[in-house]
């Protein structure tokens, strides 16, 4: 988290890095779409992508000198507007806990809360989808609650399945296919994120919504 | 077309990579040594986007069912054609029923670990988003998305219109492109965000360790042994984009540099990048091995991709004169 | 024909960063730099060149088929690719020819053993120059 300015960092010669400063919230991260929006016209950039209110932007080609586009980045950031997406709302039924959630008992420490509560305290918002990535199709969802932050995994796990859904640090998701997480596997959903034959393949969107809804919670 | 008689695991089907997909949480895959591929579709006059086959695992058969050119650069995988040896970084025709016996890499002056099998006409399957790498996590792409096996097929595209000639090579170019600090191969690295994060301790280690390549390494990212890496405090990162280089480093202190099917965006903080000019060199050393890194600045490693592009198309150049020589084989 | 042929050498030249190349013919000698060229009709050299030796079995000089340095294995090799006394097959390689970054095979015409390597490894060579002696077998 950046405090104060904008933070613009080269990833190699490949991408630039932009991290808006303050707090993760919704409406930069709406301003963080219209950032992208922006961007992606300009001929140096190959793709915007957003993160958690930040945004990489990938060269079609490395500029031979990168303040430019990093003067014209903060520019646009200045006079990026939050931009309203038409989303649409999706719910998902959650098992939590038991073989769904491994690490539920880690979450279970680390808050102090039990697994009922985790649950309820996870399903109750509606999330935004912020940004895809991390694997095709997954999203990345703002608006969980701090009260159930759980920090990363000291060491990643070899593989968590497809419809994992995980905490990590402050932030929740859903694993679109089974590979490595960092994350804390709480519970398990079933839902078909990405099909590489769809136009567009994802599912989702950033600026759509999404709901979980307790199936079941296993202690 | 050829038939995989026996392969190890982990042969899958590479192009450069994908790009434009990150939006969507896809990451580029493409060949761990992009030189390799581009000089087999160099030696080839492919397209340079034709795709090749990656392989990792020794030793490796393929059979030739119809006549085909192909080239095998790559690590010194000792190649045989039926029972002729080839040298490396050559390609050479296949005539019907010929077996290509690719064997575990010998290690001269240049260790390496991959091998590109590449095809007249390069290796036809779908286009998926754009590019025929395989992407193994989302399984799509390559061939039906996944590692080859034992009795798959391959058919090649439309080879060059050009009759070309073959029983040529190139050097390989790890000799042509060295570098070496204290005898072992290195790779440029520039900082990355959290750089000054770190403590002096730690950026003494990254510039002066021999950092062993340990097993837990593959084409998602290759996991480190050193000296642990400690921020001067905490660090608290949000998830954002990555590119394929990005050193990680997890709260153990171990840095995990992204290879090219790394997730394209995580959380951990990033002391430095790999730079993409010298990623060929990281993706080629073997495990066990160990590399060092060399703090380079922008405008280095925009001259290291320069210098790339120089080698390869200096090796286009010669290749497509000697290639397509019409008269004599 | 030849206009073409001296216009590939030349790119070739360039390419593999070649300054000077020489070649002889039975009548001819052919200089060119990179700055410019001249041939020499040079009559002395029918008598330099003369007869190849004789030998109980027919000897073999294979020749140099383009402009390059010699090389008796491969870069990446320790151990050369024909030693003397080695039992080939035609068309097998017993030999480099480095221009640039290319590597062009020196292959034995026919099936034989290696003589003598008459060029050192790392030598410049031109088209036509006798690299290594292939000792033959009658059929």
């Amino acid at each position: 988290m950046t405090t104060g300015q904008p933070r613009i960092s080269p990833l190699g010669t490949s991408a630039l890095l932009f991290e808006a400063p303050g707090e993760t919230e919704l409406t930069t991260q709406r301003r963080i779409w219209a950032l992208a929006r922006e961007a992606e016209s300009w001929p140096e950039i190959c793709e915007a992508v957003p993160g958690m209110n930040n945004l990489m932007l990938s060269f079609a080609r490395p500029p031979k000198c990168p303040e430019t586009i990093e003067t014209r980045l903060q520019a646009a950031w200045a006079a990026a507007m939050p931009l309203q997406v038409d989303g649409r709302l999706i719910e998902l039924p959650v098992v939590y806990g038991g073989e769904s959630g491994p690490h539920m008992a880690d979450v279970v420490a680390h808050t102090g809360l039990d697994a009922d509560e985790i649950a309820a305290i996870h399903s109750a918002p509606t999330y935004v989808v912020y940004a895809l990535g991390s694997h095709p199709g997954y999203c990345y969802l703002g608006g969980m609650d701090p009260r159930i932050a759980t920090p990363r995994r000291k060491t990643p796990v070899v593989s968590i399945p497809a419809g994992a859904v995980s905490i990590g640090g402050a932030q929740t998701g859903v694993s679109a296919s089974a590979g490595p997480s960092g994350w804390n596997t709480i519970g398990s959903t079933t839902m078909g994120f990405f099909d590489p034959a769809r136009d567009p393949p994802a599912l989702l969107r950033p600026g759509d919504e999404l709901r979980f809804r307790i199936a079941e919670v296993i202690r | 077309m050829i038939e995989i008689l026996a392969t190890g695991a982990l042969t899958t089907v590479q192009d450069h990579g994908r790009r434009g997909a990150l939006k969507w949480g896809v990451g580029t895959s493409g060949a761990l040594d992009d030189l390799a591929l581009a000089a087999g579709n160099i030696l080839l006059g492919n397209d340079e986007h034709a795709a090749c086959i990656e392989i990792q695992i020794f030793p490796f058969r393929a059979r030739f069912t119809a006549a085909c050119a192909f080239a095998v650069t790559g690590a010194d995988c000792q190649a045989l054609l039926d029972d002729v040896p080839l040298p490396p970084w050559w390609v050479q025709t296949a005539r019907a029923g010929q077996v290509l016996s690719l064997r575990i890499p010998r290690q001269g002056p240049w260790h390496a670990s991959r091998s590109y099998l590449c095809l007249a006409g390069g290796v036809d399957v779908p286009l998926v988003l754009g590019s025929r790498s395989t992407q193994l996590r989302g399984a799509f792409g390559g061939l039906e998305g996944r590692e080859l096996r034992n009795g798959d097929t391959l058919r090649t595209g439309a080879a060059s219109s050009v009759a070309r000639r073959t029983n040529f090579g190139l050097r390989p170019p790890a000799l042509d492109l060295p570098l070496m600090v204290d005898d072992l191969p290195a790779v440029r690295v520039l900082p990355a965000a959290e750089y000054a994060h770190y403590s002096d301790a730690a950026h003494e280690a990254l510039w002066n360790e021999a950092w062993r390549i340990t097993p837990q390494s593959n084409r998602y990212g290759y996991r480190l042994q050193g000296p642990q890496l400690c921020p001067v405090a905490p660090i608290e990162t949000r998830s954002h984009g990555i590119v394929p280089g990005v050193i990680q480093v997890p709260p153990n202190g171990q840095p995990i540099v992204q290879m090219r099917d790394a997730q394209p965006s995580g959380g951990y903080p990033k002391i430095g990048v790999v730079i993409e000019a010298d990623l060929w060199r990281l993706g080629q050393a073997p495990i066990g091995s160990r590399v060092r890194f060399i703090k380079t600045s922008w405008s280095e490693a925009i001259a290291a991709d320069e210098k790339n592009a120089e080698w390869l198309a200096d090796a286009r150049l010669l290749a497509d004169l000697y290639g397509e020589r019409s008269g004599s084989r | 024909m030849f206009g073409n042929q001296l216009r590939e050498l030349s790119a070739w030249m360039a390419a593999a960063d070649i300054d000077e190349l020489q070649l002889s013919g039975p009548s001819l000698r052919l200089e060119l730099a990179r700055d410019g060229g001249e041939t020499i009709p040079d009559r002395t050299r029918d008598q330099q060149l003369g007869e190849p030796p004789r030998h109980a079995e027919p000897l073999l000089v294979v020749a140099a088929s383009t402009v390059g340095i010699f090389l008796d294995r491969h870069p990446l090799h320790e151990s050369a690719l024909a030693p003397a006394g080695t039992p080939v097959r035609a068309g097998q390689i017993i030999g480099l020819l480095q221009a640039g970054t290319l590597l062009v095979p020196v292959l034995a015409p026919r099936d034989g053993r290696i003589g003598a390597t008459l060029v050192a490894r790392g030598t410049p060579v031109g088209f036509g120059t006798g690299l290594i002696e292939l000792q033959t077998i009658e059929r």
